[in-house]
Parts: structure tokens; sequence; C-alpha cells
């Protein structure tokens, strides 16, 4: 069965090129552009990864985050962000609320090899 | 065998089986029985050609087999390596895309901050151009980016030494040295030739350890508040107790 993988983004050309790139590697990929959209998703057909931005009109990434953690513990989170350019402040910031972070700058095929490490797929 | 000896081959036949139809038809014996022997030994002589000729052809036809087996496997290879070119082209452009709309998205945001400013914002080079403005000064400035972009500073701005308010351009100087600056005076010009007092700091903007630009911020000095206006003196100070005489 194809893992499910949630794309939070507020920007249309970021959500089309990541679920292009994770259809291609067989995965099941659904889009939200804000907060409240990723939180219906989320209960109508929870995910198995959840590929989040930080900054988005109706909420922060981080603040998603922590209500996802209420509902679904184990599901890891990937933030993915143009905003933080410091890794040392990020990870500082963000240990624990997030499962790996990288910068939007970030090469898809590490994107993809961060989602398969957490999802547990072989690299 | 060429085109000439298979069409006489047909005819042949085509005769022979002719001649046997007049013969079964009209011809009475024993004229048609001689007619008939002659018949079938042409069609007999046809039907040996026409076997020859087949036995002949036998292996041309399985070369022929096989080279198109052999191209079939050479197209099916070729199609293969030509759908895993094409999958990694695409994935190339997927990657491509991706990596230029980061860098939009960044340009954007570095775009965002500048733009934030309330205070005028220049990007100059070392050799003193405008590389990038913000949103404040195409405002005070009355120009648009393409006017000033790529332009010399001193379209928009001069030093206060023009004025023989100090010595020298401070700026060029800072520059040279990597110094930064702080509060200098200096004048914006905009566009229409109006020529405000402002005072400019200058950071100098390093990559990898060299100086490459200089940002330049400027301030619109305050505003001399008014003088407040004194009690007159002359009156005596009446407080909350009483009168002072």
């Amino acid at each position: 069965m194809k893992k499910h993988i949630l794309i939070v983004d507020d920007e249309e050309t970021i959500r089309k090129l990541l679920s292009d790139a994770l259809t291609r590697q067989c995965y099941r990929v659904s889009e939200a552009n804000s907060g409240a959209g990723a939180k219906e998703i989320i209960a109508a057909d929870p995910p198995d990864l959840i590929l989040t931005d930080l900054q988005m009109e109706d909420t922060d990434g981080l603040a998603l985050v922590e209500e996802v953690r209420r509902v679904l513990p184990n599901v890891p989170v990937l933030l993915l962000t143009g905003v933080f350019f410091d890794e040392d402040v990020v990870r500082s910031n963000l240990g624990g609320k997030v499962n790996a972070y990288l910068p939007k700058p970030t090469p898809l095929k590490q994107i993809l090899r961060e989602i398969r490490r957490l999802l547990g797929e072989n690299t | 065998m060429n085109n000439t000896s298979e069409r006489f081959l047909y005819g042949m036949v085509l005769l022979a089986l002719a001649i046997q139809a007049v013969l079964v038809v009209v011809v009475a014996e024993p004229v048609g029985r001689g007619l008939a022997a002659v018949a079938l030994l042409v069609l007999g002589v046809a039907a040996w050609s026409l076997r020859g000729k087949l036995l002949l052809s036998r292996p041309a036809v399985r070369a022929l087999h096989g080279h198109q087996e052999r191209l079939q496997t050479t197209i099916r290879e070729k199609d293969a390596e030509l759908v895993v070119a094409n999958e990694q082209l695409k994935e190339e452009i997927l990657e491509q895309r991706w990596t230029n709309q980061a860098l939009e998205h960044q340009l954007h945001y570095a775009d965002l901050i500048i733009n934030s400013f309330a205070d005028p914002i220049c990007v100059i080079s070392k050799a003193m151009r405008v590389t990038r403005v913000n949103a404040s000064l195409l405002r005070v400035t009355g120009y648009s980016g393409p006017e000033v972009v790529g332009q010399p500073l001193e379209r928009i701005l001069r030093a206060a030494f023009e004025r023989g308010e100090s010595e020298g351009d401070p700026l060029a100087a800072a520059l040279k040295t990597e110094r930064e600056l702080a509060e200098r005076p200096a004048y914006l010009v905009s566009k229409g030739g109006q020529i405000s007092p402002v005072n400019l700091s200058l950071s100098l903007l390093r990559e990898s350890g060299k100086v490459v630009a200089g940002v330049l911020a400027l301030r619109f000095p305050p505003k001399p508040m008014p003088a407040p206006k004194l009690p007159d003196t002359n009156l005596p100070y009446r407080g909350s107790r009483g009168t002072i005489a």
C-alpha cells in the first residue's frame, strides 16, 4: 500500500513540485495550503508523514505540529522552510518539535532521502 | 529467381489449367488425351520449378525472420534506454525547477526584509554603483528601480563634503579602507532635483571575509522640536499650596 504524505505549504508552486517528486516515488500525496486545510486532511485521512512549511497565512508550521502531535503523536514531521538560515539556531529552537528540518534550498534528492529515512524505508 | 521467370512460371501454370479445362469441357478423345498429357507435363514442370523456388527462398526467409527479431530486440532495448533517459531527464528538470523556485523564494524573502524597513536602504558596489534599493528609497526619491539600480550612487546621494561640510568623500574612503560609518551627514537627491539632508550609516557586506559591497541606511534627521512655551517668568509661581511671592 502506498504511503500517504501530506504537504502543507501556502505556495502552490512548491506544493506542486514536491507533489510531482513524491508521486514519481510512488507515494500517495495530499496537499493543503493552510493549517486549517491540513487539519481537515489529517482528520479525514491520517498521513504517514507530514511535510510542512513554517510560515503560513493562518498559522505557523510549529503551531500545526503541536496540534498534530495531540492527534497523531507518532507521525513524523519534516519541516521545510526558507525562513531560517542558521541550522544550529533551528536545531536548538525546534529540537523535539519536528523530526527533521531542511532549509528550502535543499536539493529534492536529499529531501526524498530524508523522507525515506523518516518513513523507515531503505535508502 | 527474378520477376520475369516467376511470371513465366505462373503463366505456365495458368496455361496448363486452361488446357485442362478446355479438354474437360470441349475436346473429345483421343486428341484430348494427348493434350491432357502435355498439359499435365507443363503443370508438373511448373510445380517443380515452384518447389525449387520455395526451397531456395526458405533460408532467405529464415534470415529475414532472424534479422527482424534482432531488429525488434534492438528496438526494445533502445526503447527501454529512452524510457530510462526520459525519466532521468524528468527528474533533472524537476530538480532544476525546485532549485529555481527555492532561489526565487529566498530572493523574495530577502526583498520582503529589505522592503520592510521604513528608512531608505541602498546597497552599493565597491565601485559606488547602486545594486539594490528598497521600496522606501524609491518612494522618497521618486525613482523607479530600473532608473537607479546599476547607476552611480551620486545620482541619488551626495556626500556632505560637496557642500564643504566635511573633508573628502567619507563613503568612498570607508569602502576602500573597509570601515563602517555611522550617522554621517549627506544629501539625498530626488528625481525632481529636490535635495534633502539625511544621515547615512554604512555597513560592510562581506562574503568569505572579503568586503564585496556596502549597505547604506539613510535616516532623515529628526525635525527640531518646537521650543516649549515657557511660562511667563514675571508671573508668580502658582503652586497647589499657594502663591510664592
